[in-house]
């Protein structure tokens, strides 16, 4: 066989295995996240569908398949219909560059565990995710619905705000690393702890938290979907399995987002003061181990988005616009020339 | 076999930018033509990916698709444009100047392909090793902050001057401010 | 090279559209279909329906989202800036890299003050 259709076949089954973790992994963070909420608040939560409930989301899933399509007389089919699928197209994209581990050697060659190592890596996933507004703006706008559209209109301009802070937090991390390449940028941290970014500039990390966090339309930033003023926001008029499809975009973006969060601020698959490559494992087994390190790191960061959910209130609207370009702004360039100070100092 | 994925890829993506690009002029709902012009610009995002250009290609969708897009089809959803039956001036004059324009543009276009180095445009000091080495973002950055470190100051003016722009007609819209079911 | 690189981007690209679209049809395929003229009214919390959604709204969202291309901009010069920082600093062109930013900064600082004090971004 020539060279070229291994390496492709190597990258259809990295594709495909990436598939079927994030389906099944965004599926069971539903699971979670209603029983985390029962539990911060006193109750059972879903325990009824298999042991502790855990094929829950597999009833769930049936029973959203099962249910009637409906589309509203009133709104545009072709873009009722393009809104959600559009938003988990654009939702499963961005993991092309995260590498979610190390690198094992499969039939003597030497395979990165990562679907591509992009010279532009980050840049590459905030261009994609900048398109996904698009879902929500059409989803919003098709439905014809006045909480529909009030929701989508809320959702863009969050999202077109805080994208802002978050490149500019993003920079700073650049800075340190001189490249774009999230491999890079995970190496440039493997060090020691200490040179995990969060320690290394704390400001920005703050800064980046909250902006992905506005990003990902959770709460407290979850004015899109305020259920007291819009029912549920730019999906109100979507059922069936198309509301899934929403709902389990925003979940894939929450553990991008995690995953994100992960290899820029706490050192990837690092281990604290821990170095693999000096154990003396094999190559596969310290690859294997890296890749259970990111994934319970991001499975740690997608909790606490959780616990932030169900502990914080909501802002007001005006409040979030004025902490993404009054407060956050300011603080993220301010960061910016710290570190490009201090950077230039050492 | 790269040397055959790499014309079929440009032949597809070229074919996509051009119906889309078409799409824009001919389709009555607005909204439609914004949707189009979006997938025209990722297109042309995936040309420059075929010419080495990366860092080029992803600012591509990140501006373009995903800022300045973002902004026409905001104002087209929320100022509620009906589909238009016809803003056209179809006059005589007008259709000259029209076919006039095209040709022209027909012809320019024609003759930098033909006098360059063909459609592929690899000619003179613009070979494949060259494209490879550029376009990385260490390459541009490189250049953009010392060969053209004036062009790129003199951005930050201009994008000032837009900035006060935008604020000075936006205060003068302050009127219309309470109209419809939007305004909070 | 080429294909090592975009090959498995495409592939992803691929792959996600399909299954959003396997998704979108095989799920509309299986539900049932009951027709009842009520079932597709506009949901308004059993209000009925009463004109066109879409409307107006507050320039404040335009503003914004103007302001935000030109804040975008900056952006995408302020990282190749981030980038090539270090590489500048090892051949002793440090300050010099710092003052171009402080520059480029400083002058939109200032209509970002401007923003500021004409209260083009204060929500009332």
């Amino acid at each position: 066989m020539e060279e070229w259709i291994i390496d492709i076949l190597i990258s259809l089954a990295k594709t495909l295995a990436f598939f079927g973790v994030i389906l099944l992994w965004a599926a069971y963070i539903t699971l979670g996240e209603r029983r985390f909420a029962s539990f911060f608040q006193n109750r059972l939560g879903p325990n009824r569908a298999g042991i502790f409930g855990l094929l829950q989301p597999l009833a769930d899933g049936i029973k959203f398949m099962m249910k009637e399509e409906i589309i509203p007389k009133n709104a545009n089919r072709a873009f009722y219909l393009l809104g959600p699928t559009l938003f988990i197209t654009i939702a499963l994209i961005p993991w092309a560059a995260i590498p979610f581990g190390d690198t094992v050697v499969i039939a003597g060659r030497e395979v990165k565990l990562q679907i591509v190592d992009l010279n532009v890596g980050i840049l590459f996933m905030i261009a994609v995710s900048s398109i996904g507004v698009y879902g929500i703006m059409i989803g919003g706008w098709a439905s014809n619905n006045k909480y529909s559209l009030l929701g989508a209109i809320r959702s863009s301009a969050q999202l077109i705000s805080y994208e802002i802070t978050m490149g500019i937090a993003l920079a700073a991390v650049f800075l340190l690393s001189g490249s774009l390449s999230t491999r890079d940028i995970i190496i440039a941290q493997m060090q020691s702890p200490w040179h995990w970014n969060v320690f290394v500039q704390p400001l920005g990390f703050i800064v980046f938290f909250v902006s992905i966090l506005a990003e990902t339309n959770r709460v407290p930033f979850d004015l899109a979907e305020a259920e007291s003023e819009l029912i549920v926001g730019y999906h109100t008029e979507y059922g069936a399995f198309k509301f899934a499809m929403y709902m389990l975009s925003e979940y894939i973006n929450l553990i991008t987002a995690s995953a994100l969060i992960t290899l820029l601020y706490f050192g990837g698959w690092g281990i604290p003061f821990v170095d693999l490559g000096r154990l003396g494992l094999s190559v596969n087994l310290a690859g294997l181990i890296s890749v259970i390190v990111f994934l319970v790191k991001t499975g740690f960061f997608v909790f606490v988005f959780i616990w932030i959910r169900w502990t914080l209130p909501r802002f007001r609207y005006d409040q979030l616009m004025n902490l993404g370009w009054k407060i956050l702004l300011p603080l993220a360039l301010v960061n910016l020339f710290g570190t490009a100070v201090v950077a230039l100092l050492v | 076999m790269e040397s055959l994925i790499k014309p079929a890829a440009f032949y597809f993506f070229s074919a996509v930018a051009v119906v889309t690009a078409i799409m824009v002029i001919v389709k009555r709902n607005p909204v439609t033509s914004g949707i189009n012009l979006v997938l025209t610009f990722c297109s042309i995002s995936a040309i420059y990916v075929l010419l080495n250009s990366q860092f080029i290609a992803v600012i591509q969708v990140l501006v373009y698709a995903g800022a300045i897009m973002v902004l026409i089809i905001f104002v087209i959803m929320l100022l509620n444009l009906r589909p238009v039956e016809s803003i056209m001036d179809k006059s005589t004059g007008v259709r000259i100047a029209a076919i006039f324009v095209f040709v022209t543009a027909l012809g320019v276009s024609l003759a930098a392909i033909l006098t360059s180095g063909g459609i592929s445009g690899r000619s003179g000091g613009i070979t494949d090793e060259f494209l490879a080495k550029t376009g990385t973002i260490q390459v541009i950055s490189r250049s953009l902050f010392s060969e053209y470190l004036l062009p790129f100051e003199l951005t930050s003016l201009l994008l000032t001057v837009a900035i006060i722009g935008v604020v000075i007609l936006a205060k003068g819209m302050k009127v219309r401010k309470k109209t419809g079911p939007g305004s909070e | 090279m080429f294909i090592h690189t975009f090959g498995p981007v495409a592939i992803q690209i691929a792959f996600a559209i399909g299954m959003a679209l396997f998704l979108l049809i095989f799920t509309n395929a299986i539900g049932p279909k009951k027709y009842n003229p009520v079932k597709f009214d506009t949901y308004e919390c059993g209000v009925s329906y009463f004109n066109d959604a879409r409307g107006m709204f507050n320039v404040k969202f335009y503003l914004i989202a103007v302001i935000f291309i030109l804040f975008d901009i900056e952006a995408v010069f302020i990282i190749p800036w981030s980038v090539i920082f270090m590489e500048f600093k090892k051949l002793g062109l440090g300050l010099f890299i710092l003052g171009e930013m402080a520059v480029f900064l400083g002058v939109l600082v200032l209509a970002y003050i401007y923003i500021i004090k004409k209260g083009a971004l204060k929500w009332d």
